[in-house]
């Protein structure tokens, strides 16, 4: 059944009709064309997915569309300003810590929700707070020295 | 994969939800983390869920010496998390939150959603393409049980963390339904069913969870076994209540229950016989562990380990949660 | 050799694209007009297809096409004319759960998977076989009819004799090893776009290895000319060896888009991707290794059989290819090597990181390790002993070109300050010590086509790299930028990479077996050669001076021994262009190798054109309570030839040891018959963040002779070392040797508890 959605996303509004058993994944992707946010698993486990609702992480492909009405959206898509990449972003590319770059958008969001709550925090809770997106590249070793780079400013 | 085709119901408060609900093929939605998957595996096809998010109010956690501990159905995982008095007062509960999956699903994850979690099974968390190579289980809505072969019943495994936390620290609660609301020990929530774990008609909601204030000399501990440190349902996971007394740290009482042993968290019967009135130590836990082994029963439907290794670990969790929980009850 | 942009730590170029959310994925290509497609597979793990009536699904609104295997040219796919044993959609025989059996495309997802269920199709049951020791026993259901004993390849391979070997010997030691059945688990899944126009092009995105085998199979499949047929580029989610084949995913989405003249999307499902695309080979190996007292190895017996699964395809490669490269890490004259590759009812099994070496040396390692302590050798003397040295020609005659082996197992032994093997306990009771292991690689690239490489400069000077080197994540378009810029005197940011499209780039062997360095990279940098001449000879003109005086560094070009005689690059480029000399180079890599037959076993001549080398030593703490194994430090010490990038070796190195940990810890594919009781992220046990220990990677640089800026290869080794390594450690930690993985917590404490009953 379609009805009316209005989202928040990335500061901006949206209006889309969807149908009421859309996850917030499919709309951001499908409707949106915000194809930056991944689904790795669609079942909760990989992060590919993560999302900010109200800053904090979340998974976009257990969250039904409608329930995420009145609420501030954040992806991927909304962490550069005006071209220029969020710290977390850029010590992202210095220090390796992309391969092949589908989990990327996920971790990212975590570890920016992570620095907004914590700007400084001890490399367990980094590798706590990544620990739900999996990656099968990168050993994780570079993704967790480069969000302690971007909190220290490096 | 796709969501079946589902309406999209929203209540302003429990009442109102309660009564959408009695319309009949509706499931009530909270964190979501439970049941997105099961619809979208087809196990659970209602006609329409009914966010429970959107009402207001209901994610207080509340601490007063009087009434104890106060948790609205719909605080998550991460908040039980975050608060002060939790954190000083029942290590257990902030143990448990945090071993949940993953920090996306403490976000998203109510505690009330945590408690009514449903039953787990490998032959019954598959897509609706892999079920259909094999007979419909009970769970399913079939005559079989896959894991127990000729059992008559589902032996779905109840999975959830926080359960044995809140039932050693005396938990209860309150149930509110379109016919009024009554206040059950959390125990009582369970039916024990696989097929059926949660003791809740159809048009019921856990409103809210209360845990009796924290008792002097009193402490508790949880711990589980998976084999990854996030994302892992539990493959055996302990809680300890325990009270001290005396200078000595003579055990007064303590409280052992289980997670991943059975259909329904379960609470190890007489532990407190052997210990009671001497002073804590290992030595002196050796029958509450060994009572806690003979009392789980896991079966063969999670992956991770052998039913009979994840009934040997009962004990060595149980020593650990105690353990924990000591520390809290001896700390000045 | 001072390098200008070679050997620092370069960031990835499409890295920006990454972090933003920008870098498109096949799934990601969303066209106008759009058809999503989704595949009816069999619930039936052996099966023939008596008839499929899709007259109901066909009715349904929304729904634009519906195929079945009827409607295709039944043409079966392989990488080999002996091993095409699989139609992209099968035409009369299921042959595993989740077989493919139709497909559907329709407006929208919903649709198409409603269509699913309405399409009738009436099978015949057959007897299935799963476990691969049943499915050898004559009588055993057969899962492809004509195949004795299910036995889709078998390789006897021996070398000296024996039997005088094992005389030879002072101590022999029979061993048995197993190893799991693992999933590749790139974190895309598999997705398909595919656009058919009407003209006769069809247009496809698809996570691939390599662009131009996949054209070479859709073309065959679908009886289109190869040249209608385009593999663009799209960004892929890792690969690890499992996109090396075509899938019924591209092929349906095709001929789907061919039916409508829409573009079709298919996007398989987390458990599609783990259950109906590849799976790693698990291996049950005997071993029999023969040592003199002093440890020098004399003789080597193997015994293997791989569970294949349902088909065949790129098997043999598997159990022939990592004895081919058992050969290179550690000396002896006598040895003989039977393997046999087994069909069973289960998904396929096919190429993943390493081919089927992991698996071999976790046996062979292993052994090692318990042969030493048998004897009271130490384990790092033992394999020094033993180690292949630079030059040395191998039992199949391959030599050995450079080789840092010694150097790996000094060094990353070195950096863990071993000693000795010791257990000690952690405060807290925890077994703790730590395990070697020394690895080689070394792929056969006699079966794949050579690379070219274009380099055209713009007249801005800047230029347009075309390689067809796909880049699955390890970073093989930034690799190609800094060959060509160090061999031009230019930056990276002045190059722009086009790639791994198979209409405007030309051809390239695909990223397997050590190819892209070796091959593109050697490609990219004569091309850059090629440019770079052009450019002198332009120059000369301009500065009246000999080509063979001139260089280029930082865009000037200039007399050697003079840097202030100089010009412009761009100058140069701009002259080039007025006087009708546009600056377009062009490089051709092929190396020069024999034909390795993996189907017949026959693996004598230069197999590779080089063999890498690696070692790693772990250090795990063990709870003895419980049996879990944490992995808290690992050196990884690994002879890349050069280092073309040192963040992207480390980053393999890292992955490798990450990966490594997970299959030796905690990753199994479960099966009850024909089921994969986990084929979800929830239940398959990829390692987390939390379970990465301190990884220290050390590059040893051993300077190929052949290899481009003496680079050979950066991603294998490590992820063959670690496994071996860890089940040593775990050995040295609290005494217990498992010879099978997953090495699980319960094994562990199993074997703790049948050593404290002893
Ligand atoms: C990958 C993954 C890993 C996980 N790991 C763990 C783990 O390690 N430990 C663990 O405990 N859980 C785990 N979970 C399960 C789940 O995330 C948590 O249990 C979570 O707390 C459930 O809460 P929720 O609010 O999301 O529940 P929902 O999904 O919203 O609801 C769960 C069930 O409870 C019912 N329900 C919800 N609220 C109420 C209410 N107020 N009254 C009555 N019924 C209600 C729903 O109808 C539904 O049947 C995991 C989930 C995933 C996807
Ligand atoms: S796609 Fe959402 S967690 Fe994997
Ligand atoms: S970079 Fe490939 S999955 Fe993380």
């Amino acid at each position: 059944m379609k009805r009316a959605l209005k989202l928040t996303v990335n500061d901006e509004d949206y209006e889309v009709l969807a149908d009421t058993h859309r996850t917030l994944l499919e709309v951001l992707r499908d409707s949106l064309g915000l194809t930056g946010s991944k689904e790795g698993c669609g079942f909760g486990a990989c992060g590919a997915c993560t999302v900010l609702l109200d800053g904090k992480a979340n998974l976009a492909c257990l969250t039904l569309a409608f329930s995420a009405q009145g609420k501030q959206i954040t992806t991927i898509e909304g962490l550069a300003v005006n071209g220029k990449l969020h710290p977390i972003q850029d010590a992202a590319v210095r220090y390796g810590a992309i391969q092949c770059g589908f989990c990327t958008p996920g971790w990212i969001m975590s570890a920016k929700a992570l620095l907004d709550e914590k700007p400084k925090p001890t490399e367990l809770e980094v590798k706590t707070a990544i620990s739900g997106n999996l990656c099968r590249c990168t050993g994780y070793v570079k993704i967790i020295e480069s969000i302690i780079a971007a909190s220290e400013g490096k | 994969m796709k969501l079946p085709r589902i309406d999209y119901l929203e209540a302003k408060t429990l009442p109102e939800a309660c009564a959408l609900l009695a319309q009949g093929d509706v499931l009530a939605c909270a964190g979501g983390t439970d049941l997105v998957p099961s619809m979208k595996h087809r196990v659970k096809a209602p006609r329409a869920v009914v966010n429970l998010k959107a009402i207001g109010g209901l994610d207080y956690i509340t601490y007063s010496e009087k009434d104890g501990l106060r948790i609205g159905a719909l605080a998550t995982l991460r908040d039980l998390q975050n608060n002060k008095s939790v954190q000083q007062k029942y290590p257990a509960l902030v143990q448990s939150a945090a071993m949940v999956g993953t920090i996306q699903l403490q976000n998203m994850g109510t505690v009330a959603g945590n408690l009514c979690l449903d039953t787990r099974c490998y032959y019954y968390n598959q897509s609706s393409f892999w079920r259909s190579a094999r007979p419909a289980c009970y769970k399913a809505g079939g005559e079989v049980c896959h894991v127990v072969k000729r059992s008559d019943h589902c032996w779905a495994c109840y999975s959830g963390d926080t359960a044995p936390a809140f039932m050693v620290l005396g938990a209860k609660v309150k149930v509110v339904g379109s016919k009024g609301e009554r206040v059950i020990a959390l125990k009582q929530l369970y039916s024990g069913d696989g097929q059926k774990p949660i003791a809740l008609a159809a048009d019921e909601l856990v409103a809210e969870i209360q845990v009796p204030a924290r008792a002097a000399g009193s402490g508790s501990g949880y711990t589980k076994l998976r084999i990854r440190k996030a994302i892992d349902f539990p493959l055996m996971g302990a809680a300890v209540w325990m009270q001290l007394e005396g200078k000595a740290g003579v055990v007064k009482d303590i409280r052992v229950a289980l997670t991943a042993a059975d259909s329904a968290p379960i609470e190890v019967p007489g532990a407190a016989k052997s210990i009671q009135g001497k002073p804590y130590s290992e030595e002196n836990l050796a029958e509450v562990m060994e009572a806690s082994y003979k009392k789980a029963r896991p079966v063969d439907c999670v992956i991770g380990g052998s039913p009979p290794y994840r009934k040997k670990m009962a004990r060595v969790f149980v020593k650990r949660a105690a353990n924990l929980a000591y520390q809290q009850a001896q700390a000045k | 050799m001072d390098y200008a942009v070679l050997g620092k730590r370069t960031p990835k170029i499409d890295g920006v694209a990454k972090a933003t959310g920008s870098a498109r994925f096949s799934r990601d290509m969303i066209l106008p007009r759009m058809l999503y497609g989704w595949i009816l597979r069999s619930p039936y793990a052996h099966a023939r297809i008596l008839n499929i009536d899709t007259s109901r699904a066909a009715a349904l609104p929304g729904v634009k096409a519906v195929i079945t295997g009827r409607d295709t040219a039944g043409v079966k796919f392989g990488v080999f004319r002996e091993t095409r044993d699989q139609y992209a959609l099968p035409i009369d025989i299921v042959r595993y759960i989740g077989d493919e059996v139709a497909a559907v495309a329709a407006v929208d997802e919903d649709a198409a998977q409603e269509a699913l269920e309405l399409i009738n199709v009436d099978y015949e049951v057959l007897p299935a076989v799963f476990d691969p020791l049943e499915a050898m026993r004559l009588g055993a259901p057969l899962v492809h009819e004509g195949v004795d004993r299910n036995i889709s390849a078998h390789v006897l391979i021996q070398f000296g004799d024996i039997e005088e070997g094992f005389r030879e010997a002072d101590h022999v030691r029979e061993d048995h090893f197993e190893t799991a059945n693992i999933s590749h688990s790139t974190m895309e899944p598999y997705a398909a776009t595919a656009s058919y126009d009407p003209s006769g092009y069809l247009d496809v995105w698809v996570p691939n290895q390599g662009p131009f085998m996949r054209r070479r199979a859709l073309s065959n499949t679908l009886k289109l000319p190869l040249d209608n047929v385009r593999i663009h580029k799209v960004h892929i989610g890792g690969a690890f060896g499992g996109r090396s084949e075509m899938m019924s995913c591209e092929f349906c989405a095709s001929l789907l888009s061919m039916k409508t003249g829409r573009p079709v999307q298919i996007a398989y499902t987390r458990e599609e991707t783990f259950t109906c695309t590849r799976q790693k080979h698990p291996f049950i190996v005997d071993i029999k290794t023969g040592m003199k007292w002093d440890g020098t190895l004399t003789a080597r017996q193997y015994r293997v059989i791989a569970d294949g699964g349902a088909y065949l395809n790129t098997g043999p490669i598997t159990i022939s290819d990592s004895f081919a490269i058992a050969l290179a890490s550690y000396r002896f004259a006598h040895v003989r090597y039977e393997a046999s590759r087994i069909y069973t009812n289960k998904g396929v099994r096919g190429a993943m990181k390493g081919q089927g070496s992991q698996q071999l040396r976790f046996a062979e390692d292993s052994q090692l390790d318990m042969m030493a302590n048998d004897l009271g050798l130490d384990p790092i003397e033992i394999r020094l002993k033993n180690a292949v040295e630079p030059n040395e020609m191998l039992l199949n005659k391959s030599r050995v070109t450079s080789c840092g082996l010694k150097e790996t197992i000094r060094e990353s032994a070195a950096a863990m300050k071993w000693e000795k093997p010791s257990q000690k306990t952690t405060r807290d009771g925890r077994g703790k010590g730590a395990g070697i292991s020394a690895m080689i690689s070394g792929f056969s690239m006699g079966i794949r086509t050579s690379s070219s490489s274009f380099i055209k400069f713009n007249e801005d000077g800047q230029i347009t790299l075309l390689s067809g080197t796909v880049d699955n994540g390890q970073g093989n378009e930034t690799m190609v930028a800094i060959i060509a810029a160090e061999e031009l005197g230019i930056p990276v940011e002045d190059i722009r990479v086009v790639n791994a499209d198979t209409t405007l780039t030309p051809q390239d062997p695909g990223s397997y077996s050590m190819a892209a360095t070796f091959v593109s990279g050697n490609a990219a940098r004569l091309a850059a050669a090629d440019a770079k001449r052009q450019l002198l000879e332009i120059a000369a003109e301009k500065l009246e001076a000999n080509p063979a005086d001139l260089d280029i560094r930082d865009k000037r070009i200039f007399v050697k021994g003079s840097p202030g005689k100089g010009i412009g690059l761009k100058d140069v480029v701009w002259a080039g262009l007025a006087s009708g000399r546009p600056v377009l180079g062009k490089g051709h890599y092929q190396p020069d190798l024999a034909f390795m037959d993996t189907v017949h076993g026959k693996i004598e001549g230069q197999v590779t054109g080089a063999y890498t080398f690696g070692a790693t030593v772990a250090e795990v703490e063990v709870d003895r309570e419980t049996g879990r194994v944490d992995v808290t430090k690992v050196a990884a010490a690994h002879d890349c030839g050069r280092a073309i990038n040192r963040m992207a070796v480390e980053g393999q190195i890292d992955g490798s040891v990450v990966i490594g940990q997970g299959q030796v810890f905690s990753e199994e594919m479960r099966w009850d018959g024909g089921q994969c009781l986990n084929a979800s992220y929830t239940s398959y046990g990829l390692a987390t963040a939390l379970e990465t220990p301190q990884v220290l990677p050390i590059i040893v640089e051993s300077d190929d002779p052949n290899g481009p800026f003496g680079a050979k290869e950066a991603a294998e080794t490590i992820n063959i070392a670690i496994v071996p390594s860890l089940a040593n450690a775990v050995f040295h930690a609290v005494g217990v040797r498992i010879q099978s993985l997953p090495i699980s917590p319960e094994k562990v404490l199993g074997a703790l508890e049948s050593c404290k009953a002893l």
